[in-house]
């Protein structure tokens, strides 16, 4: 198991330390969460509905959008490079690449949404400050439903024709629990209401998080294996 | 008491429409495997 | 082909049969006091969704049992299956709103029912397109099969996703569109539907899979 973890660590940190070294796929993700925040801005009629009624929803669809962009070139410079060839043969097992793969990705969309948050809030002018931690718990919570489903697929339409189009076709339906449910308990939360009355659907996030982050462990050596 | 509602188009529309799903994939099946 | 001539005749079978539950279903069955002969869409559209669960859920199991055995008859059994579950979905999907307009005032409604209906639609879409553009016969496979086991874990979690989201949302309901107790006629034309239904299933995806072995043995690499 700790060989795994260690692995895993390996894998995750070697796409980070490339991807921060370059900070291109970086900056454009952020620079896109930016301007969908914005798009959404002059998307709607303030006066006909309530900022605060439609702020769930803009921040969610905003971060579904980082977190495609993030998985779209996760795979991308593995291939460009061979190097998925390398990794394969390697002692990791694909566990351990999965899970590397999972984490890497995690760390890039929640930079991209630690950026987007502070944005959200300035240009719709949205109270989280009291309930700020439990935000960020449900952030995470349904980030990681999003990444763990994403992560697996990304590897599978990578070899495919139109990858581009494939992974948010095949990708959304699946995003649509976790997105849901962070929805609903962002649009509690930024209500003041208590976290009792999200309970449900804390749960079904936590559910989906550990059937998919299983199942996604399980299956993901069938996708890189030839 | 309410009359019983006079809604038989929406009834008609829906059977059509199966019976044009069902049998048009019933022959697009025939016309594919005859081709071959 | 012999395997291509029983799926025809068992698809015959079951569309001249189809004639016969819309005769019993407009002439011989009652019409539902409250809800009018709109009622008798009942009739198509439950066994519609029938027939598409059946072919997921066949999708997902012949999905494992393919990823387990290696077997690629559970491959081609899979793609069929998730074919012919399309075309009953988009049955699902036509009767469905056509249902609901005169019932609930409204041509779609985020129910259960009908939302389950759509996102069953898009995950035989997605997995008929994602065989499209994988050319490899083997990777299309591994690949299908991955979907097909993730598809079929996520609809537990749609059906609750809706049941939680309409616990908080109650939408307006004018006259409950299924009773719990069918009186006998009623229950009778709607098994007779579910028997054919089921039959149809089975004539389509007999056909469907000798398609795919047909094409396969003519050379083409695309199932």
């Amino acid at each position: 198991m700790n060989d795994v973890l260690r692995h895993a660590w390996t894998v995750a940190r070697k796409d980070l330390v490339l991807e921060f070294r370059t900070r291109t796929a970086l900056l454009s993700a952020v620079v896109f969460t930016a301007l969908v925040l914005t798009v959404f801005n002059f998307g709607r009629d303030p006066t006909a509905v309530a900022t605060i009624d439609l702020a769930p929803s803009i921040l969610w669809v905003t971060f579904s959008f980082a977190a495609m962009l993030a998985l779209n070139r996760a795979f991308q410079l593995e291939l460009e490079n061979q190097a998925l060839e390398g990794l394969l043969v390697s002692p990791i097992s694909r566990t351990s690449l999965y899970w590397g793969k999972l984490l890497a990705n995690l760390v890039f969309v929640a930079v991209v949404e630690a950026v987007g948050l502070p944005l959200f809030v300035l240009f719709f002018d949205v109270p989280v400050g009291r309930v700020l931690v439990p935000l960020i718990g449900v952030i995470a919570l349904a980030t990681i439903g999003f990444v763990a489903v994403g992560t697996l697929f990304s590897a599978m339409v990578i070899r495919t024709r139109f990858a581009e189009l494939m992974l948010p076709v095949l990708l959304l339906p699946f995003l649509i629990p976790p997105l849901t449910g962070a929805v609903q308990v962002t649009a509690k939360l930024l209500a003041g209401r208590p976290l009792s009355e999200v309970e449900g659907w804390l749960k079904l996030l936590a559910a989906y998080d550990i059937v998919f982050v299983a199942l996604a462990t399980l299956l993901f050596p069938t996708t890189v294996d030839e | 008491m309410a009359e019983v509602p006079q809604n038989a188009g929406y009834m008609v529309a829906a059977y059509i429409a199966t019976a044009v799903i069902l049998v048009g994939y019933a022959l697009s099946l025939y016309r594919r495997t005859t081709k071959l | 082909m012999n395997l291509v001539h029983r799926g025809r005749w068992i698809t015959l079978l079951g569309l001249v049969l189809l004639a016969l539950v819309y005769v019993r279903a407009l002439a011989f069955t009652p019409v539902e006091r409250f809800q009018g002969p709109a009622q008798k869409i009942f009739y198509v559209h439950v066994p519609a969704a029938w027939s598409a669960m059946l072919a997921m859920g066949l999708v997902g199991l012949c999905s494992i049992l393919y990823l387990v055995l290696k077997d690629a008859r559970f491959d081609r059994f899979a793609a069929a299956s998730a074919e012919v579950g399309t075309a009953f979905s988009l049955v699902m999907l036509t009767t469905g709103p056509i249902w609901a307009k005169p019932i609930w005032g409204t041509w779609w409604t985020w129910d259960a029912r009908l939302t389950l209906t759509l996102f069953l639609f898009f995950l035989f879409v997605g997995y008929l397109l994602l065989r499209g553009v994988v050319t490899d016969a083997g990777l299309r496979a591994r690949y299908s099969a991955v979907l097909g086991i993730c598809g079929l874990l996520l609809l537990p979690f749609i059906h609750l996703s809706v049941y939680f989201f309409r616990t908080l949302h109650p939408q307006p309901i004018v006259l409950k569109p299924s009773s719990p107790s069918l009186p006998g006629s009623m229950l009778a034309t709607l098994l007779f539907s579910f028997g054919v239904f089921t039959l149809l299933y089975l004539g389509f995806v007999i056909q469907r899979y000798a398609l795919s072995r047909l094409r396969e043995e003519r050379g083409g690499s695309h199932g």
